[in-house]
């Protein structure tokens, strides 16, 4: 049947166009004329495949002895320099703890007001009107924001003054106390108030006799 | 051994060949490359973990031999101010002997007579609560009592003052008394010195002085 099929294609061809194609191989025995077949495919693969797999395994385990000397040799050196640093940190710890005990004593000399020197300050500032009776300087420490520790003064200057102008004498002693070049370098802005101002009570007084009391607030003098 | 020459046959035969190699493939990965991978990359970090730890403590060592040279300044500074002006107690503790000597001192130069003096308070200083330790001194206050005129009590004050700048004059009350004498005046003051807090301090100090290197006892937290 096969073979007479391909007769009748072979003459009507013949007729036809006169044009003529032998085909003599059945399709079973016809084969590719690809370069790539699966029979090739298959054994360039059954040969490249285990030896890729070779070479990937053998990277790695080359590799493996490579990272095997290094962690030996770098375990080696972090030995040798732990002892090293375990002192060096000890040190570091010790300078952090002395930094502080000299910063702590530091603090007392910051916070340190020399007081001859107010006191000097403040007596060139009372007017002549004026007797002062009594100064008090007072002191606590305090913390800042919860966590800066100052030491905190306030002086107290309590005296007498009479005459009409007894209000006057004490705003002026007020003001030169503020405009002081020694005190404005250590009170607070605004610091200096004069807390009482009223008639005197004794048997002694006259209608004229004035008490007050001015305070000086200092500016907060850190401790450390 | 030959393909069958049934082309259905044939493919079956290809199909379960390529199963075979998918999993022979499958079980050498499995089995060597991905253990090998594993304990490669575990390695690796292993590594990378040394690097860190030998590059923190490099710079440790590093920074220690620079700290080494302002710690010992820092070490001679305190035993140096300390023993000028940090206020020595005497035999059992007591401070009061050394500073009533120095107030004394200087009054006795100004020519000025002391009613009295005595310890008023030995007590911490107030700090930063969350530093958490404790402070290194104390304050130790001494009050003392005269009877003066104004300016013998600045020069007083000004010889106390500047003979330490560490000290503090913390309270000072002046009252006159003008019926009695104008001219002299009732004064109390209290001057406050630092103390070490604890004996054991200033002489880890001195210890710390003859062994540079060792840094302070205690200072890795043991």
């Amino acid at each position: 049947m096969a073979v007479l099929s391909r007769h009748r294609r072979l003459s009507r061809n013949f007729r036809g166009n006169m044009n003529m194609r032998v085909d003599l191989i059945l399709e079973s025995e016809q084969r590719s004329a690809s370069v790539v077949n699966l029979k090739s495919v298959i054994r360039i693969s059954s040969v490249s495949l285990p030896v890729i797999l070779l070479v990937i395994v053998a990277s790695i385990a080359v590799n493996m002895i490579t990272l095997n000397s290094e962690l030996k040799m770098l375990e080696g050196e972090v030995q040798a320099i732990g002892s090293k640093e375990k002192t060096a940190e000890t040190l570091i710890k010790g300078f952090a703890v002395n930094r502080e005990i000299m910063n702590e004593l530091e603090g007392w000399r910051k916070s340190h007001i020399d007081w001859y020197e107010q006191l000097l300050a403040m007596q060139k500032e009372v007017p002549s009107e004026i007797q002062l009776s009594a100064m008090r300087i007072s002191h606590e420490f305090d913390l800042i924001d919860k966590k800066i520790p100052v030491r905190a003064f306030t002086v107290a200057l309590e005296g007498n003054t009479t005459g009409e102008r007894a209000e006057l004498n004490v705003h002026r002693l007020k003001r030169g106390l503020e405009d002081s070049p020694v005190l404005s370098l250590a009170v607070k802005e605004k610091g200096v108030e004069v807390s009482r101002f009223e008639a005197a009570i004794g048997k002694e007084a006259s209608k004229d006799d004035r008490i007050f009391q001015i305070e000086c607030k200092y500016r907060a003098r850190r401790f450390e | 051994m030959k393909l069958p020459e049934d082309k259905k046959e044939r493919t079956k035969i290809l199909v379960l060949i390529a199963i075979g190699a998918v999993g022979a493939i499958y079980m050498v990965v499995q089995l060597s490359i991905t253990p090998l991978l594993k304990s490669r990359l575990a390695k690796i970090t292993k590594i990378q973990e040394l690097k860190e730890d030998f590059e923190k403590a490099r710079k440790t060592v590093n920074q220690a031999s620079k700290d080494r040279k302002t710690n010992q300044e820092t070490i001679l500074r305190i035993k140096e101010t300390a023993e000028k002006y940090v206020l020595p107690p005497r035999l059992g503790g007591n401070y009061q002997l050394g500073a009533s000597e120095i107030i004394e001192k200087h009054a006795r130069d100004l020519g000025i007579g002391l009613t009295s003096l005595r310890e008023f308070s030995i007590s911490d200083v107030k700090q930063n609560p969350a530093k958490g330790t404790e402070s290194t001194f104390k304050t130790y206050t001494l009050s003392i009592s005269l009877e003066c005129g104004f300016h013998e009590l600045v020069r007083l004050l000004r010889a106390i003052e500047s003979s330490n700048p560490y000290l503090c004059i913390t309270s000072l009350e002046i009252l006159g008394q003008p019926k009695k004498d104008p001219g002299k005046h009732n004064v109390h003051f209290n001057v406050q010195w630092p103390i070490w807090s604890h004996r054991s301090i200033s002489l880890e100090i001195e210890e710390q002085l003859k062994q540079p290197n060792l840094g302070r006892k205690g200072a890795d937290g043991n």
